[in-house]
């Protein structure tokens, strides 16, 4: 009887534990400083400007590609020009130096992502990287943790896309049997 | 923004992200102004040409994130035709060696190399031209460089000609000049002509090794590929004369090992039976002929040479008959002191039998004919030690090195009050250079080079450059208007740059070439092709009344003791490639030696000196004496002992440190007629009692009856052919169910028969897959890590064996023995029919590799990889070549042949784009892109129509190990042998 009870309190314990860690950790993703306070929340959902306007690489190479710096000023050299913000990277421009962003989205180096296949296939961009356009600040917590691992095991929602390779092959076999998609299941497509 | 700053500032931001791996958080670097039409993650291609040696193959260099991962031959080019040679695939370890001079230099008193600024650099060396002209000395000035047959060439001389420098030594250290003297003495022309492989039915060589390193071994590969095939029943006949069994030897049906030495007698045998038997071509001036060669007497020569006098009535009537046939000679190891004798002797072979216009073709002449003799050479050496030279310019030479010891260039070179290199590697002439000004590497450089008349190869920058180098062409523009105190645009050397004269030079060739066509668009196309090339008519020429010097003989009179055959390493050429480990850790193709030099020693001569394999011997000549281990050979002809040129650099970056001796030790110095004397002087040998044991991956030449390399006889063949019957297909019970394969099956046919042995396969494999190098004590143990290697099989008497090569690679075993032993299932088939490797769920318990009958599983023992370990393979900026598409493996994994499945996966992509299912070309593997025999077909065999897959059907194919019931998807095509010689 004693033992039991001792079981229950451990679960509920563990319980709380998970539910603390995905609040803490999950419900606000990694997401790191960027040296300009860029918003996608103000570009791609207040102005609606197409994904790929910016990022133009995503439907011709295995990477989706950052704007250069004078995309960003095609804009800007007029648009918001006496923000701080802008003249930050405006100041970046005068200088010919790139900015340096820092990384969100990253899969392993083992594993080849190309976005050009699921741009063809037209997968929305939102599918692996979260609704962005709602984000100020974009910030991710993918791969494989604990955080998305117990709250997968709960069937709690997730806070981002995991990144995992079950996620990727769950959406390929799901795209396969409902859509007649052909989207790869080797191994070496991705792992080579 | 140019092109240039873009290569800038995506290298930049690629290593930034190589060292941000360990780093967190990691920086993605935007572009501040993107290029036109330049994606990052998208491959753009750059052609230009591979100067890895004279015979100027066009290239195109596969540029990732502004940095070249990955050289192809450029298909429209006329010597190469899209393949490259393992010298070629190796290149872009010159760009990258880790031991590169990485700005300019000075020598200060104490004789340690500072850096200094190029502005410096360029105005000391200034200053000193500027005292030299004003004193009216420009002849105490000298330039010598390697072979320069386009722009720079004449840019340079343009240079002397203005500063009043002394006439240009354009310096190779084979430069075949006893084919160009022989030209001279027998159709009164000084050139090198065109020798057209392809078109000859039987093809005669004296020695002359054209699949390794003669004149321009790509093309003759192809040719010689073309021409040996059997193809709707015919098939050419190749004969090679050479005491040592060569790769070209091996490759010949029949091999005529001759005493060292008597190739002149051999050549004017067979014209004295050609003669007499009338089997001359029509029109032949007989009298001339018979006049030539006098009265030799077959029988003597055939003692002589150790060559039946049955053998050599043979060879002559084949080579009669054949109509037309081929005779080649004076490869670097039969050049004697009669050099230019035997090619006399060859050349009136050639007329005699009636070659010389079809397959010998004066016009299109090689570039080789332009280069500087060994006498000019040596005269500048003899200048230098009388202290006439004041400035000595060296560019991309290394005389030092490939100078016989006994020219003593490098006394000479300390008379000289100033010595600027321009070399971009540290080597043995650099160590004693004042200056050194590292000139770009070909890849980062403007530039042209004509390897025969009417093919000019553009160069261009196909990435920006790697250290702080300029061209040598832009230094000598500005140093040179400094010292004359011109300015720019004006006087003799008015060109802002190098790169304004290149284009100068090519307004000439384009009014020349394509009058009408605006400039700018005739430059583009070029860039775009390569460069241009034009049909050059064969110029007729007639044999001239010839006096043969007879009474040379090839090696010095009075001299005891075995012969030394010295010749160049297919993988290093002169020397220039030991300091690529690609091409250090390449085991030789005959011997399989592997990171090392060796003297290759007659088996019975080993028995009488009591010398094992690895047994250090002296080897001693008049001239000096060397070090090396010894290599038993059995088919080496006994009264040789032959050591390959390359290896013995003492300043030539960490990869070429101790790797044996420089056999150009052993040679006089005094010049013949035909240049230096490779073949001159004879040996003594002593066992020194130290060992040095060589890493041989391959150690065994014999079957053992396993029949791994197969052959049919040329009748049979034939035979075959006719009746297009296709072997029966093992059909051994499997216990699995037989394999669906949805959409492709990928397979591939390698012809043994085409297959040459030359390993550019194997370094292109390299390159393409990140494969590591893991250094000669681990190649001892057998833990190589190629991919792809090319098995040397022998059969028959051991003293003159036939061989074989036998490219081996994963087989992609419908039922592989791999893939149910793995516990992890890392090793599974895919649904197109690939043995496929996960690396990152592989645990490495190497059950696979065990299981594999194939042994071509390859285990990391070491780890690679990474930076922080003592056996990180790739020290900065060689991880600057690592294709992007393929991952670094790790320490505890196990990897092998993919079959290239990132070309596989790119060509899908291709297709899928334009909506339509892949077919034959849209993906070429590593190794089938570069074979210069084009022995190896990919494709894709559930398409009955692909070439793979009719190809795979032909009687000749065959699996390895059929027995064994794997099913493999590689068919091999059995190799042809001819009859010929063996009655």
């Amino acid at each position: 009887m004693r033992r039991q009870v001792g079981v229950g309190v451990a679960t509920l314990a563990l319980f709380a534990a998970i539910l603390s860690l995905a609040h803490s950790a999950g419900a606000q993703p990694a997401a790191p400083a960027q040296p300009i306070a860029f918003s996608h929340q103000i570009h791609a959902g207040q102005y609606k400007i197409n994904c790929q306007y910016c990022h133009a690489d995503a439907r011709r190479s295995e990477y989706a590609g950052l704007p250069s710096v004078s995309r960003c000023m095609g804009c800007h050299k007029i648009t918001a020009a006496d923000r701080p913000e802008i003249q930050k990277l405006a100041a970046f421009f005068n200088e010919k130096k790139p900015i340096p962003w820092v990384r969100v989205f990253k899969v392993p180096e083992y594993v080849h992502f190309p976005h050009k296949p699921h741009v063809r296939a037209e997968v929305t961009c939102q599918t692996c990287h979260g609704p962005v356009e709602t984000m100020a600040v974009v910030g991710a917590t993918t791969g494989q943790n604990l955080t998305n691992d117990l709250l997968n095991l709960l069937g709690l929602a997730r806070s981002s896309t995991p990144l995992t390779m079950g996620w990727c092959v769950e959406c390929h076999t799901t795209m396969n049997a409902t859509k007649q998609t052909k989207a790869p299941l080797e191994c070496v497509v991705c792992h080579h | 923004m140019k092109r240039r700053d873009f290569f800038k500032i995506v290298g930049a931001s690629t290593a930034a992200a190589m060292t941000g791996c360990a780093r967190s958080p990691e920086q993605i670097l935007p572009l501040v102004i993107p290029p036109d039409n330049l994606v990052p993650g998208v491959a753009s291609w750059f052609s230009s040409v591979c100067r890895e040696c004279p015979a100027g193959c066009g290239v195109v260099a596969r540029n990732r994130e502004g940095r070249i991962v990955k050289l192809e031959g450029n298909p429209d080019h006329p010597v190469n035709r899209g393949t490259l040679c393992i010298r070629g695939q190796a290149g872009l370890q010159g760009l990258y060696n880790p031991d590169r001079v990485r700005g300019p230099l000075r020598r200060d008193a104490s004789g340690a190399p500072k850096p200094v600024a190029w502005e410096e650099a360029e105005k000391f060396l200034a200053e000193r031209l500027a005292a030299l002209i004003k004193d009216k000395q420009g002849r105490r000035i000298a330039v010598l460089t390697q072979l320069e047959s386009g722009s720079l060439g004449r840019l340079m001389d343009a240079w002397g000609g203005a500063l009043g420098a002394r006439r240009r030594v354009a310096y190779e250290p084979f430069n075949y000049e006893a084919v160009r003297a022989a030209s001279r003495v027998v159709f009164g022309r000084d050139a090198i002509p065109d020798y057209a492989f392809e078109d000859a039915n039987v093809v005669l060589s004296f020695g002359a090794d054209f699949l390794e390193t003669w004149l321009s071994p790509v093309a003759h590969a192809r040719g010689f590929a073309r021409m040996h095939a059997l193809a709707h029943g015919r098939a050419g006949t190749s004969i090679h004369v050479e005491p040592r069994l060569s790769m070209t030897a091996a490759n010949a049906d029949e091999w005529i090992r001759n005493t060292p030495g008597t190739e002149r007698l051999l050549a004017v045998a067979l014209l004295k039976v050609i003669l007499d038997e009338g089997l001359q071509a029509p029109g032949v001036d007989l009298a001339a002929l018979r006049g030539a060669i006098g009265a030799p007497d077959v029988g003597a020569i055939a003692r002589q040479s150790g060559v039946p006098a049955e053998t050599i009535k043979r060879v002559a009537r084949a080579l009669a008959k054949a109509k037309p046939g081929l005779a080649v000679g004076g490869g670097v190891a039969v050049t004697g002191i009669d050099a230019v004798d035997v090619q006399v002797a060859i050349h009136l072979l050639n007329y005699a039998t009636g070659n010389v216009g079809r397959t010998v073709r004066f016009g299109p002449d090689s570039a080789f004919g332009k280069a500087s003799s060994y006498a000019d050479v040596l005269a500048l050496t003899e200048s230098m030690r009388r202290g006439e030279i004041e400035v000595l310019l060296v560019v991309h030479a290394n005389p030092v090195f490939t100078l016989p010891a006994t020219t003593a260039f490098a006394d000479a070179l300390k008379k000289v009050p100033l010595v600027v290199s321009f070399a971009n590697q540290p080597d043995e002439t650099s160590e004693h250079a004042h200056l050194i000004l590292p000139d770009l590497h070909p890849l980062e450089s403007w530039g042209d080079f004509s390897p025969r008349e009417g093919v000019v190869g553009l160069m261009q920058p196909t990435m920006a450059p790697v250290f702080g180098s300029r061209a040598v062409g832009d230094v000598l523009i500005a140093v040179g208007r400094q010292a004359l105190r011109s300015a720019e645009g004006k006087g003799p050397l008015r060109w802002a740059t190098f790169q304004d004269y290149l284009k100068e030079q090519w307004r000439g060739i384009a009014r020349e070439v394509a009058p009408g066509t605006p400039f700018d668009q005739f430059w583009e196309e070029a860039l775009r092709r390569g460069g241009v090339w034009r049909g050059v008519p064969t110029v007729p020429v007639k044999a001239q009344p010839v006096a043969m010097a007879s009474k040379r003989t090839a090696t010095e009179d009075g001299a005891q003791g075995p012969t030394l055959l010295t010749y160049p390493s297919l993988r290093f050429y002169d020397g220039r490639g030991a300091n690529k480990p690609w091409l250090q850790e390449a085991p030789d193709s005959m011997t399989q030696v592997a990171w090392d030099s060796w003297a290759e020693i007659p088996a019975e001569r080993a028995r009488t000196l009591q010398v094992r394999q690895g047994d250090l011997v002296r080897i001693a000549s008049p001239h000096g004496a060397i070090e090396l281990p010894a290599y038993i050979s059995e088919s080496l002809h006994p009264d040789a002992v032959a050591i390959p040129i390359g290896q013995g650099h003492t300043r030539y970056g960490r990869y070429a440190k101790d790797r044996g001796a420089n056999p150009l030790a052993l040679l006089p110095q005094a010049p013949t007629p035909g240049g230096l004397a490779f073949l001159s002087v004879r040996l003594t040998l002593t066992k020194t009692g130290g060992r040095r044991p060589l890493a041989i991956p391959q150690a065994t030449a014999n079957q053992d009856e396993r029949e791994l390399a197969q052959h049919v006889g040329l009748t049979a063949a034939r035979e075959l052919e006719l009746r297009g019957a296709v072997p029966e297909k093992a059909s051994h019970p499997s216990m699995y169910p037989d394999l669906k394969y949805p959409e492709y099956r990928w397979g591939m046919t390698i012809d043994v028969d085409s297959c040459i042995g030359c390993q550019a396969c194997v370094i292109a494999c390299k390159a393409e897959n990140n494969v590591p190098v893991v250094g000669k004590e681990q190649v001892a143990y057998g833990r190589d890590m190629h991919w792809l290697r090319i098995e040397r099989w022998q059969e028959g008497p051991p003293h003159h064996p036939d061989t074989l090569f036998l490219p081996m690679l994963c087989q992609h075993c419908e039922v592989a023995p791999c893939e149910p032993v793995c516990p992890v299932f890392a090793s599974y088939h895919t649904q197109e029919g690939l043995n496929a490797q996960v690396y990152n769920r592989c645990v490495g318990t190497r059950y696979c590799n065990n299981n594999c009958p194939y042994h071509v599983r390859r285990f990391n023992w070491w780890d690679y990889g990474s930076p922080a370990s003592s056996s990180y393979a790739f020290p900065d900026p060689l991880p600057l070549q690592l294709n992007p598409d393929v991952t670094v493996r790790q320490l505890g994994v196990m990897e092998k042949c993919t079959m290239c499945i990132q070309r596989i996966i790119g060509g899908k992509d291709r297709a899928r784009d334009e909506g339509r299912k892949v077919t034959d070309g849209d993906i070429l593997t590593a190794c089938q892109q570069t074979c210069p025999t084009q022995a190896i077909v990919f494709g894709n065999l559930k398409d009955p129509s692909s070439r793979a897959s009719r190809v795979s059907r032909s009687p000749r194919g065959y699996h390895v190990l059929d027995e064994l019931g794997t099913r493999p998807a590689i068919t091999y095509l059995k190799k042809v042998t001819r009859d010929h010689g063996k009655t």
